[in-house]
């Protein structure tokens, strides 16, 4: 069938696709979509044999290759964008096919209904691939059912096409089989043939579950059931627009295609046609809208995780600005503060930002990945390498082969000396799209310098690796069972006394747990303690802010002058602490007080003191 | 389509096909090369090794430059076999290996390797390995798991064709599921063992996951049906390390209470201790469950049983036990295990007393594992710094001791086997049937993924130098991220199927204990 794209269809098609480009680089960022689902694709034999054992592996393996484009925001989002365009134009050729002529905008529908499902983030389901391979078959039954009269032929074909939509892309027969069904029961005298191929495209998937023919890990009831009620909602909404718009289509327009000197329709039925479709549109844009919205949470929790693996700390602190107060969990509090740590600003804002508790995650294994592998970062930047290697190896049996996790191993067994592991993590890592040009980089450094002597971070984290053996884990002693971090960081201290982020985050914890005595018990660590957060616009070594109000406080609470070596408190800081004491002295009530201090303090560690934990951004 | 474009597609088809063709690496003359005066540098390394004459090929990556390889392998008899590659990967043909090897048993296997440079071929030393006259058992079953901490989400048991390259999941902790299509929720599998390196009957260690209702408990299966066995009596924990008496009629079994501890510092991160320790009894037939008194004194830790050939003995190791064991994990390192055996009358059903075999004292080493070869003349166990776990000790080494000059006037001193040793762990060794090849796991590529290596055991008591169990793709352990563990040499393949072990894991109470029994105290 030739099908003639008129020209306006084809503005409308470059218009609608131009506005899918932006909303998908802009609004959901690709990049996202692959953090969250880490899709997983590596070019080592045998990688593909494990998609080809189970019914849908193919189409999850092709999902995987194409979302290695999701890790760039312009190729991401010109892949979607493509596969959105492959939606729209299947589907116009599969409506055209089904009846002739040209369909009005609802062609857009279920390419909105993608995108909504795209900003969904973790669904990792290969909807664009199955809905395709579902489109293509149907157009081929529906070709067939017009040329074939042999019943016999045209039910092996849809056996065979059912067949292959099953093991290739699974839920693909759900957008196959009731067209091919309807068409059979639209073009044929008698039902039963359209009936008996629902029933078998039915019985197909139910089989291979039940008698185990095929290892599916997931069962055809996901496809249309599931806690998860937005992904649930956008699903049917796709099936229900194919199967309803069959439906609509073979009865309005009948069973037969239009005769191709049909005349064309009036103009002014055309406009009310346009505008009968358009305002749907409209309405499923607005969907759209709200679901962007409602993902919004989703979205500034994996901007922030993202921005941190990939260790953009403006960006972190950047996308920490768009997190509610309650978002602030001990893991984005653990990003937001390292972010604040790796720009040496630790000291000096950290109560910028809600400071509501622990600023390390618990280390305990955990059944969530990202948390894994934080915790598993966490303890590899601390020097507690042997922690790094227990929790990462725990984290490879929830990750299995994420090139994130890989590349913290072979960061592990690189600082550890263990340049054999880490070679095969690398090895394994350079088959993987991503990450395989910095692996075999980093394989070629090792064969450089095997032991990587030259390399100043492994040279730094060795030096803060602790070489006191403790089988016992320390968060496991009497008393604090949940996890005692500031034994831990005391032990990285007494390993290694510059270890500028065991000081910053110990420090950080006593201020947060507002321990004055802790505080200056600690603070003599501090001429150990170098950086560009210890050094003044002078060259000359400063303090940073929230350690000098701290002492400030201690030495106007004690009455006794704070003399440490490394420490300066500076005049500033002492005015600043008389001008907030006056304001708490002559403020009637608690509340008035918080409101006088807001503006110039509520920064400063004197208003934390006081006021306690808040969001006081 | 119309003919022009049909002739245009044909065309480059044709086109591709010859390109294909052309690149395809032929066999080229190799009478004129240059030598190298040294050995091709590969991997893995099979050079100067003795192999069976049924083993799989030994595929291997030449790691020399070059634009093209050639492997030549010779033998006395029959044709040699070239193959050429643009890949340092080379792969010998299946059927033509086979019929070398199989036409010169007990021969010399030459190996030659050329490199093509820029200046032409070159020839590398020619690599002499022995193929010996005794066949290896056919089949290996392993465990196959990641490094494991506290979570075992990803274990299988898999077996091996030692002559192909066939791997079989014989269960998969994931995805195995029973006829009903329950899973077992990720419980995890261990141990495994074979009575006389048979499959009809063999048993199966199972510990349900965190959250389930399950039982810890032993899958004993005979005959093709699994049977779930609840080995739990008396407040004592579940059976861990099982032997079969040769009868086939008892089984001797551990119960331990172990402990996993995590190390801040070193090398090796983990850390097992065996907190308590006891060997009980199991009788096949009647499924009654009982223990004796030298087998489970309160003052000792006893593991790690194995019976001799002959049924005679009962081999185990043996440790003093701390007045309060909650110190153990404080004294971890000052645990060493002695070799003692006991002897049995199958027939009375009579037990005598324990006799020291080794002591740890004498060896300096803490014994494990313990593993008597079919002519009952030689036992294998590993030797380590402390505690019973040596798979997480790098000073493991594999040891033999000659049984027969046991009990005799003089030293009976075991060796320490340093022609098949490596600085990190070997353990884990399994006997062939025939008693001429050993097959153990070491961790002597990188220190933390176990391999299966195969050594044979020469006239004069001294073992060739081992070989890592070929693959199909040499590079396949360069990136394995996963353990081989616990292997055992089989006669014959496993025949159960996983729905039928994973039916018995998912069954809730499955055979207890018989109910004459009286709970873990002695029969006599």
């Amino acid at each position: 069938m030739d099908i003639r794209r008129p020209p306006a269809a084809r503005v409308q098609d470059a218009a609608f696709l131009a506005a899918c480009l932006a909303y998908v680089w802009a609004g959901i960022d690709p990049r996202l979509i692959y953090h969250w689902q880490r899709p997983i694709f590596y070019a080592s034999p045998g990688f593909l044999d494990e998609f080809l054992r189970y019914p849908g592996g193919p189409a999850d393996y092709l999902y995987a290759l194409v979302a290695q484009a999701y890790a760039f925001a312009g190729w991401g989002a010109i892949v979607m964008t493509a596969q959105v365009a492959a939606v729209v134009a299947l589907t116009e050729v599969y409506f055209t096919t089904l009846a002739g002529g040209a369909l009005p905008l609802v062609r857009y529908v279920p390419a909105l209904l993608l995108l909504c499902d795209a900003s969904l983030y973790y669904n990792r389901t290969p909807m664009a691939p199955a809905l395709l391979l579902g489109l293509a078959l149907a157009i081929l039954f529906v070709r067939l059912s017009g040329r074939w009269s042999n019943w016999m032929a045209l039910a092996a074909a849809f056996a065979a096409m059912l067949l292959a939509a099953y093991y290739l892309a699974g839920m693909a027969i759900v957008f196959f089989a009731p067209a091919a069904a309807m068409v059979l029961i639209a073009r044929r005298p008698t039902r039963l043939p359209g009936i008996a191929c629902l029933l078998l495209a039915v019985a197909l998937p139910a089989a291979a579950e039940w008698l185990r023919l095929a290892g599916a890990p997931a069962s055809a009831l996901d496809w249309f059931t599931g806690a998860d009620v937005p992904r649930v909602v956008v699903w049917w909404g796709l099936y229900g627009f194919y199967a309803m718009g069959t439906a609509m289509v073979l009865r309005v327009r009948g069973a037969g295609p239009r005769p191709a000197h049909a005349r064309p329709r009036p103009r002014k039925w055309r406009l009310a046609a346009g505008l009968a479709t358009a305002l749907p549109l409209l309405g499923l844009a607005s969907v759209a809208a709200v679901s962007y919205h409602l993902n919004g949470r989703d979205r500034s929790l994996a901007a922030l995780d993202y921005q941190c693996s990939r260790e953009d700390w403006p960006a972190v602190i950047d996308a920490s600005r768009r997190l509610e107060t309650g978002d602030f969990n001990s893991l984005t509090r653990y990003e937001v503060n390292l972010a604040l740590y790796e720009m040496n600003r630790l000291g000096d804002d950290m109560f910028r930002f809600p400071q509501a508790g622990s600023l390390l995650p618990e280390l305990r294994t955990d059944r969530v990945l990202p948390h894994m592998l934080r915790i598993t970062d966490l303890c590899l930047r601390l020097g507690r390498v042997d922690d790094a290697e227990r929790f990462g190896s725990e984290a490879m049996v929830l990750g299995k082969s994420d090139p994130r996790l890989y590349r913290l191993m072979a960061g592990v067994n690189l600082v550890k000396g263990q340049t054999g592991v880490a070679r095969k993590f690398l090895t394994a890592l350079s088959y993987e799209l991503g990450s395989g040009a910095w692996a075999r980089q980093r394989l070629r450094d090792l064969d450089r310098d095997p032991q990587l002597n030259g390399d100043a971070d492994v040279q730094l984290l060795r030096r803060r690796m602790l070489r006191k053996d403790d089988v016992l884990p320390v968060w496991q002693r009497v008393g604090k069972p949940d996890g005692d971090m500031e034994r831990l960081l005391l032990d990285q201290l007494e390993q290694d006394p510059s270890n500028r982020m065991a000081f910053e985050f110990l420090m950080g914890s006593y201020l947060v747990a507002r321990d004055m005595g802790a505080i200056n018990a600690t603070m003599p660590r501090i001429k150990d303690i170098t950086g560009p957060a210890y050094i003044g616009p002078n060259g000359r070594r400063r303090t940073p802010r929230h350690f000098q109000e701290a002492m400030a406080m201690y030495a106007d609470a004690t009455g006794q002058p704070v003399n440490i070596d490394g420490l300066e408190i500076q005049p500033e800081t002492m005015a600043r602490l008389a001008v907030f004491k006056r304001i708490m002295a002559h403020s009637p009530t608690r509340e008035a007080a918080r409101e006088a201090a807001w503006s110039d303090f509520r920064y400063s560690y004197f208003f934390y003191v006081v006021f306690g934990p808040g969001d006081y951004r | 389509m119309s003919r022009g474009k049909r002739t245009l597609v044909w065309a480059l088809l044709l086109a591709a096909a010859a390109a294909i063709w052309g690149f395809r690496p032929g066999a080229e003359s190799l009478q004129a090369c240059a030598e190298a005066h040294r050995e091709a540098a590969t991997y893995p390394d099979y050079s100067g090794i003795v192999i069976p004459p049924n083993v799989a090929p030994l595929n291997l990556k030449v790691r020399e430059s070059g634009r093209k390889f050639c492997l030549r392998l010779a033998c006395q008899a029959g044709r040699p076999i070239e193959v050429f590659s643009a890949n340092p990967s080379i792969a010998t043909p299946l059927a033509a290996w086979r019929h070398l090897l199989e036409a010169n048993a007990g021969g010399e296997l030459r190996m030659d390797i050329y490199v093509k440079g820029e200046g032409g071929w070159t020839h590398f030393d020619t690599v002499r390995n022995r193929i010996a006259a005794e066949e290896i058992d056919p089949y290996v079953a392993y465990r196959y798991l990641p490094p494991v901490y506290d979570k075992w989400g990803q274990i299988s048991l898999r077996q091996r064709d030692l002559r192909s390259f066939e791997e079989r999941v014989v269960f998969d902790n994931q995805r195995s599921r029973d006829p009903h299509g329950g899973n077992i929720g990720g419980g995890c599998i261990n141990c495994h063992t074979f009575l006389n390196h048979r499959t009809d009957e063999m048993l199966l260690h199972f510990r349900p996951g965190s959250g389930s209702s399950q039982i810890p408990a032993m899958i004993l299966v005979r005959h093709g049906r699994a049977e779930k066995v609840d080995m739990r009596v008396a407040g004592k924990g579940a059976a861990a390390y099982i032997a079969w008496h040769p009868g086939g009629k008892l089984l001797a079994f551990s119960r331990n209470s172990l402990v996993q501890m995590f190390h801040t510092a070193g090398v090796e991160v983990r850390e097992v201790v065996d907190r308590d320790s006891d060997l009980g009894l199991y009788a096949v037939d009647t499924g009654q469950v009982y223990t004796v008194p030298e087998i489970s004194r309160p003052d000792r830790l006893e593991t790690f049983p194995t019976w001799s050939p002959d049924g005679r003995y009962l081999y185990f190791c043996s440790a003093p036990a701390l007045a309060d064991n909650r110190e153990l994990p404080l004294q971890y390192d000052k645990i060493q295990y002695d070799l003692v055996r006991i002897a049995y009358d199958a027939a009375a059903g009579r037990w005598g007393q324990v006799e020291t075999v080794v002591a740890a004292a004498r060896l300096g080493k803490s014994i494990s594992l313990p593993q008597i070869s079919p002519d009952g003349r030689l036992l294998m166990f590993c030797g380590h710094d402390y505690g019973s776990f040596p798979i997480f000790q790098p000073s493991s080494d594999l040891y033999m001791l000659d049984l027969s000059l046991v009990g005799t006037p003089g030293e009976t001193a075991p060796r320490r086997l340093d022609e098949i040793n490596s600085p990190r762990s070997d353990s884990y060794h399994t006997w062939s049937s025939n008693g001429r090849w050993v097959l153990f796991s070491s961790k002597r590529e990188d220190g933390l993924f176990a391999r299966l290596y195969i050594a044979h055991l020469g006239d004069g008591g001294r073992f060739g130098k081992p070989f890592v169990l070929p693959q199909r793709d040499p590079e396949f352990y360069g990136r394995c991220l996963m353990t081989y563990n616990r292997p055992e040499l089989l006669a014959e393949p496993v025949t159960v199927s996983a729905a039928e072990l994973a039916l018995a894991m998912n069954s809730v109470t499955g055979s207890a204990p018989a109910a004459s029994d009286e709970p873990w105290l002695p029969l006599r």
